[in-house]
């Protein structure tokens, strides 16, 4: 783009269209957080499983005290990106309103979680993961969580009505469907 | 009847300024300097030009004691942006 040369209409059609692509908000550039909060839940989860159901240990959420630190890693790969990426998009405003209401959502309900008793705080995380991954996904046109979205919201709807135990088993399979998988296929779109 | 093309966009450099940041809401001297490919010293003089035209604002700060420049469309380079690219179909469907 330094040497002057004759171009033409459609080449100017052509260098919007490129300059405009390359700006486009890319979800796999944000895939490393899907699989952080997925793993993270779902290996949290099922610990928290296996020590109450299996081991019968007495304190078995004691094991999501690690989630501040993944919370921390979190903020610390956004405050990164942020730096680094050198330009702000309406888009990327929006996927910040949306996971940071949903954190802050999370955090309210952690802080109410001894008022309204855990058997109800689990449903409602697996309403706030479907609903910001299906408001992310319907933003991005990104099929995969838009369905994962769904079918966590389905799911923490279902999870209201089942036991403790069975409510840790469908945050499980929230987690998966609505995080881990999406963020599996996620693809790098080349310009 | 063809619109006259504006010449302060028809430049390669200048128009994929404008295009980036039509699509954006602001961004780094050194983000559009990556995205055109373009050299320091020629994206500044563009830079200027743009918003010597009231094109673009220019905001100039500091960050980690290093010196920033942001630039950001207005709604004059918008306009000038939009009747450039309807200028531009103009010419291309009487091409066909």
């Amino acid at each position: 783009m330094e040497k002057a040369k004759n171009w033409d209409e459609a080449e100017s059609i052509q260098l919007i269209r490129e300059m405009i692509e390359s700006t486009r908000y890319q979800l796999y550039s944000d895939r490393f957080l899907y699989f952080l909060w997925g793993y993270a839940t779902l290996i949290c989860a099922a610990i928290h499983y296996v020590l109450a159901y299996f081991v019968g240990y007495g304190q078995p959420y004691l094991v999501w005290l690690v989630m501040p630190a993944v919370s921390v890693v979190h903020f610390v790969y956004i405050a990164k990106k942020v730096k680094k990426s050198g330009a702000s998009t309406f888009h990327g405003r929006m996927m910040q309103g949306v996971w940071s209401g949903m954190f802050m959502a999370v955090v309210g309900l952690l802080i109410a979680a001894t008022h309204v008793g855990w058997q109800v705080v689990y449903p409602c995380f697996m309403l706030f993961y479907g609903v910001a991954c299906y408001a992310t996904g319907k933003a991005i046109q990104f099929n995969p969580l838009i369905w994962g979205g769904i079918l966590g919201i389905i799911l923490g709807v279902v999870a209201f009505f089942q036991p403790f135990q069975f409510q840790l088993l469908l945050l499980m399979v929230v987690i998966v469907v609505s995080y881990i998988l999406p963020a599996h296929l996620m693809k790098p779109v080349s310009h | 009847m063809f619109k006259d093309l504006d010449p302060l966009l028809h430049s390669q450099l200048r128009l994929a300024v404008v295009s980036i940041l039509m699509s954006v809401e602001e961004a780094e001297f050194n983000f559009i300097k990556e995205k055109t490919g373009a050299t320091s010293g020629n994206l500044s003089v563009q830079i200027s030009k743009l918003k010597e035209a009231g094109y673009l604002e220019v905001e100039k700060s500091f960050r980690d004691n290093f010196p920033l420049t942001t630039c950001k469309i207005t709604r004059k380079g918008k306009d000038a942006f939009d009747n450039y690219v309807k200028a531009l179909e103009g010419y291309l469907n009487q091409k066909g």
